[in-house]
């Protein structure tokens, strides 16, 4: 069944008319999501809010306070990090929400819950040693996965902060090491972007990728995520980065992010994404620019591309609420399945969940015995 | 199902939404599949597909859906400056009770509920931040271990809900809300006192000792559930709240005894604001 949420997200109009019953399933997908903020100023750019009944007005305004409350503390710990990496000569590049919040991008009504940083390969070990003086420990998890991670990962096992328990990635890639059509992270590296964090601290820079490089590290992480628990509010991201991105580049936007996604081997990701916003969003602006001529005809006629195209499409609208039917596991299944593949080729994969499974087994005994 | 029992009991006075009214959340305690049901079963506390908490042992089932509603109402009531205290009202005033676990709280706010105060909330003040007013709960006022007894014998009229045995926070039992409470529920109270109860079988009489506003603001913040997530909001709040009220701590050994000097405060601080 096609969840209230989405027939919203598509026709944000129809909630001029919604009842009281529609509303209460509509704020439990929301909130199930991490989507009410972000539905709260969809609503708002559509000058919707004033149909919200009053009711239903508290979850919002109780979800926006807490999605503010994780922002200020996110600008907190980014401010603190930029010092604290600056002393040894690091400049970290922050991703995903912490990217949103330094831009002013993508940052409406978004939980954000950890932080992401990218930094080059060669500055990790002292990003690592320089972060544990400030009091950033990894977080416990066995020699086995330690390993996993500093092997075949693009980032460091998570640290966490000894005081305020914030927890942070490392990154020295956006996409696993093992992963196949992988490029080079340079390219993105030398393009970054530097904001102010806020207006009265003008000395601290904070880097993050440059607009095209967040929307594809967007669709890139979307597209690879195993379990889609978030994936309708990371979609409404990259949308809201497209938007902005058109509003500053005009009519050069898509041939842009196009030329982009090519050199690093994206296109695919990103038509895909493309098409799922076309189909799943109201058209903030018209994204027909990326279906003209320019778009090679085999990409949305191959069968990978239809199947995961329909998976995507049918994970994102299902009502997470209920029970969801056969057809939803199915496209989890392969999504889940994809997404290991995807991370590591199968020589690799096989030994790995083998290793897993038998870990899993040893620590059920321990716990009966 | 002595879960399902026991809620009807404390709730029976309690208005039935239809069909057609929103609501706020979707509670669930569920039984988790797997070997365990035979030996020790336990449940779940869910709210929609989401399980935030680990499993409890199934004879705590009662306690299990009062503290998972708290922590609905803490999570989703983000738009409220939220008190861990208790709430009473009378001829229009309230006063607000913190209290650290174990300090006496819910057995002073469940006498003062049935001797002329009405009930607003036995765990949770929820203080709007525009108005500053208190809106209310109405819900079982939560007693442990010796308080049991006590108000058994203090009030009569009280009706308990099934004793839970053996939990994390001892032996523990829910009294109903009591009528006038549940009628009023749309009612919102300002409040003018704030008392800082301290349950203390070393003292002769029930005394009463004056707190700075500063002092009990910052207790105050201590009491919060969502105070850094108001920012500062919650500042302008708290501050109002504390700043429109007379602040005391209050050491008792004695309900009788507590329960007058209560009264007396009260009206002092209803005389105060008549002149």
């Amino acid at each position: 069944m096609q969840s209230i949420i989405a027939n919203v997200l598509k026709t944000p109009q129809l909630v001029k008319e919604m009842s009281n019953t529609q509303w209460e399933m509509c704020i439990r997908q929301a909130n199930h999501c991490h989507m009410t903020g972000r539905l709260h100023y969809l609503l708002s750019i559509h000058q919707l809010l004033p149909f919200i009944p009053p009711r239903v007005l508290n979850h919002f305004n109780s979800a926006l306070i807490k999605t503010q409350c994780q922002q200020r503390e996110i600008a907190f710990e980014i401010n603190e990090l930029v010092h604290c990496l600056n002393e040894v000569g690091i400049k970290p590049i922050f991703l995903k929400g912490a990217a949103y919040v330094t831009s002013k991008m993508a940052h409406q009504g978004r939980t954000c819950s950890d932080i992401d940083i990218l930094v080059p390969l060669n500055q990790l070990q002292a990003a690592e040693q320089q972060l544990a003086s400030a009091g950033w420990v990894g977080e416990h998890i066995s020699a086995y996965d330690a390993k996993y991670y500093r092997c075949w990962m693009h980032e460091i096992p998570p640290m966490i902060h000894l005081d305020r328990k914030t927890v942070l990635d490392v990154h020295h890639h956006i996409q696993p090491t093992t992963a196949r059509n992988t490029f080079d992270i340079n390219v993105m590296l030398v393009d970054v972007q530097t904001h102010q964090l806020r207006e009265q601290d003008s000395q601290v820079l904070v880097c993050t990728l440059c607009i095209p490089d967040r929307i594809l590290h967007s669709v890139c992480h979307l597209f690879s995520e195993g379990v889609l628990h978030k994936g309708l509010r990371d979609l409404t991201d990259i949308q809201l980065m497209l938007v902005d991105y058109h509003q500053i580049k005009g009519e050069d936007a898509a041939a842009l992010l196009l030329d982009r996604a090519n050199e690093l081997s994206l296109s695919k990701q990103l038509y895909l994404a493309i098409d799922l916003i076309s189909d799943l969003f109201y058209p903030i602006i018209n994204l027909d620019t990326y279906n003209n001529h320019r778009r090679p005809n085999q990409i949305n006629n191959t069968l990978g591309y239809r199947v995961l195209h329909w998976c995507y499409q049918k994970l994102l609208v299902t009502n997470s609420i209920k029970r969801p039917g056969f057809r939803y596991h199915c496209g989890a299944f392969l999504i889940y399945v994809r997404s290991h593949c995807l991370k590591m080729p199968l020589r690799l994969l096989l030994p790995h969940l083998g290793i897993k499974g038998w870990h899993l087994v040893k620590d059920t005994f321990r716990v009966t015995n | 199902m002595p879960l399902a029992n026991n809620v009807y009991h404390l709730y029976s006075d309690a208005k039935l939404l239809s069909e057609l009214d929103f609501v706020d959340f979707h509670l669930a305690l569920v039984r988790p599949l797997g070997l365990r049901r035979l030996v020790k079963p336990q449940v779940n506390f869910m709210m929609d597909r989401s399980c935030p908490f680990k499993p409890l042992p199934v004879d705590q089932s009662c306690a299990f859906f009062e503290w998972g509603f708290n922590w609905a109402i803490a999570q989703h009531a983000m738009h409220y400056l939220i008190i861990h205290s208790a709430v009473l009202e009378k001829n229009g005033r309230a006063i607000i009770l913190p209290g650290v676990p174990g300090a006496g709280k819910s057995t002073l706010c469940a006498a003062l509920a049935h001797h002329g105060w009405r009930l607003l909330s036995d765990e949770q003040a929820l203080v709007s931040i525009d108005s500053g007013e208190v809106t209310p709960l109405a819900r079982p006022i939560c007693l442990k271990n010796e308080s049991i007894d006590i108000i058994k014998d203090f009030c009569p009229t009280a009706q308990f809900g099934t004793t839970v045995k053996g939990t994390s926070k001892g032996d523990l039992s829910h009294i109903k809300a009591p009528i006038d409470a549940i009628t009023l529920i749309n009612k919102t109270a300002i409040p003018s006192l704030i008392i800082f109860p301290q349950y203390a079988p070393e003292v002769e009489h029930s005394m009463l000792t004056s707190i700075t506003q500063g002092v009990a603001m910052v207790e105050l913040i201590a009491h919060c559930f969502n105070y850094k997530a108001l920012g500062l909001d919650g500042f302008t709040t708290l501050s109002s709240l504390v700043s429109q009220c007379r602040c005391f701590g209050l050491r008792y050994n004695e309900l009788t005894d507590a329960l007058t000097l209560l009264d007396q405060l009260h009206g002092e601080v209803a005389q105060c604001n008549l002149s």
